[in-house]
């Protein structure tokens, strides 16, 4: 036997699917020692019944199969930790995350038009995506998330009991996740709705509806047209089925935001280069030079799209 | 004969193995501990305290298909320094195998 021997291991050689187990479980650890609520999402949280199965047959390689096959889960390949946090939580956390090494790389204002989630990074662990709220749940985030707190159950993550939805909140989360991507073919939405029983669904709508989620549920499961006339009718459409013309998502979203002041915060921060997302990118501060390009691209791709948008109208009127 | 068990602040993921024993485990101290990787024998020997066995050596010697005299002394000098670096620690008669997460 060679002798034993404990290594360390840098940030380029941990295993990206190790890492993000481990920001699991750290933040796990300092969400217990400061009084955070915060449920895991996604990735290795997700329950084992939820994930895709793979056929596994008992037998050497070379020997004739068996008849005893197993069906075993097929763990989720993540990039990166989700996790969902009681939104007047959100602003502590951060705050301590920041003392344990961890640095915002987008905030909130900088991710997705939702603004629904901030991105930290950390010296050798994967990098995390703190949601202060889900896109798809139009309710009041707090009384949305306190519905999910009180259905939580534990997940062994990296050995860690990590808390995370019932079963049914990961259903809708999964659902909400792939609708948002415009995946709805993905074995997510299979999984957590098609293959699920009548019960199982009920449930779903059930908890979609406490928390303002049954329009986005109905974009992922074929059943949108049923909501037509809402404000997020239209972008949850364009979301749903990958629309393309970027002018006729922005229209959308606009249309969709809850308020007159939503709105037009909504339209101005699609239109305009976000400088912080631009000196990420770059690695340093835009010059003034490159921020006024950027203004200036953007000006010019806005009006392509609008043209094409408009054009593309014309020809289907005739 | 001493009896090891996972501390309740170290994360850990086997890869390999079916679970135990592994090939391959990283480990961590939360929440800010450098990760560590044990490969081959150390990541039997961890795998083989971290399960509450009673008699480590003997468990490992049979893992790995060896005479015990000639694994105890290697696995008893690594099993002090997992201790040493808070990897594992030595539970206490009749405990559980991992420590109860605080309350």
């Amino acid at each position: 036997m060679r002798p034993a021997r404990f290594d360390s291991v840098s940030a380029e050689t941990l295993p990206l699917g190790v890492g993000v187990q481990f920001t699991h479980a750290a933040l796990q650890v300092l969400a217990e020692d400061h009084c955070v609520d915060l449920l895991h999402i996604k990735g290795p949280a997700v329950d084992p019944a939820l994930l895709d199965v793979r056929e596994m047959d008992d037998a050497a390689p070379g020997e004739q199969a068996t008849a005893d096959v197993r069906s075993v889960p097929v763990p989720r390949r993540s990039v990166d930790a989700d996790v969902l946090v009681r939104p007047s939580h959100v602003e502590r956390l951060i705050e301590v995350m920041q003392r344990h090494r961890w640095t915002t790389l987008y905030r909130f204002e900088d991710g997705s038009a939702f603004e629904h989630a901030t991105t930290m990074s950390h010296p050798f662990l994967a990098m995390v995506d703190i949601h202060r709220r889900f896109p798809g749940i139009g309710g009041d985030a707090e009384l949305a998330f306190e519905r999910l707190w009180r259905e939580r159950q534990t997940a062994l993550i990296a050995g860690q009991p990590c808390a995370v939805p019932s079963v049914t909140g990961q259903r809708l989360v999964l659902i909400l996740h792939a609708t948002r991507a415009g995946a709805l073919g993905h074995s997510d939405i299979r999984r957590s709705w098609t293959d699920a029983t009548g019960g199982e669904r009920a449930a779903v709508q059930a908890l979609a509806e406490d928390v303002g989620a049954e329009l986005a549920l109905a974009a992922g499961t074929g059943r949108l047209h049923a909501y037509r006339g809402r404000p997020d009718y239209e972008l949850w459409l364009a979301l749903s089925t990958r629309e393309h013309a970027k002018p006729k998502v922005w229209l959308a979203r606009v249309r969709a935001a809850p308020t007159k002041r939503a709105a037009a915060r909504t339209a101005v921060r699609l239109l305009v280069p976000n400088p912080h997302r631009m000196e990420v990118a770059l690695g340093r501060r835009p010059t003034a030079g490159e921020l006024a390009r950027a203004y200036v691209d953007r000006a010019l791709w806005g009006a392509r799209e609008l043209w094409a948008t408009v054009h593309d109208r014309r020809g289907r009127r005739r | 004969m001493t009896r090891y068990r996972v501390p309740a602040r170290v994360a850990h993921v086997l890869v390999d193995g079916d679970p135990v024993p592994a090939e391959t485990v990283y480990l961590m101290v939360l929440p800010d501990g450098e990760p560590a990787v044990l490969r081959d024998s150390a990541a039997v020997i961890w795998s083989a305290a971290s399960t509450g066995e009673d008699d480590v050596s003997s468990a490992v010697a049979a893992m790995v298909g060896l005479p015990l005299a000639e694994v105890a002394p290697d696995v008893e000098r690594f099993l002090d320094e997992l201790v040493s670096l808070g990897l594992i620690e030595v539970a206490e008669p009749g405990g559980p195998s991992v420590t109860p997460p605080p309350a």
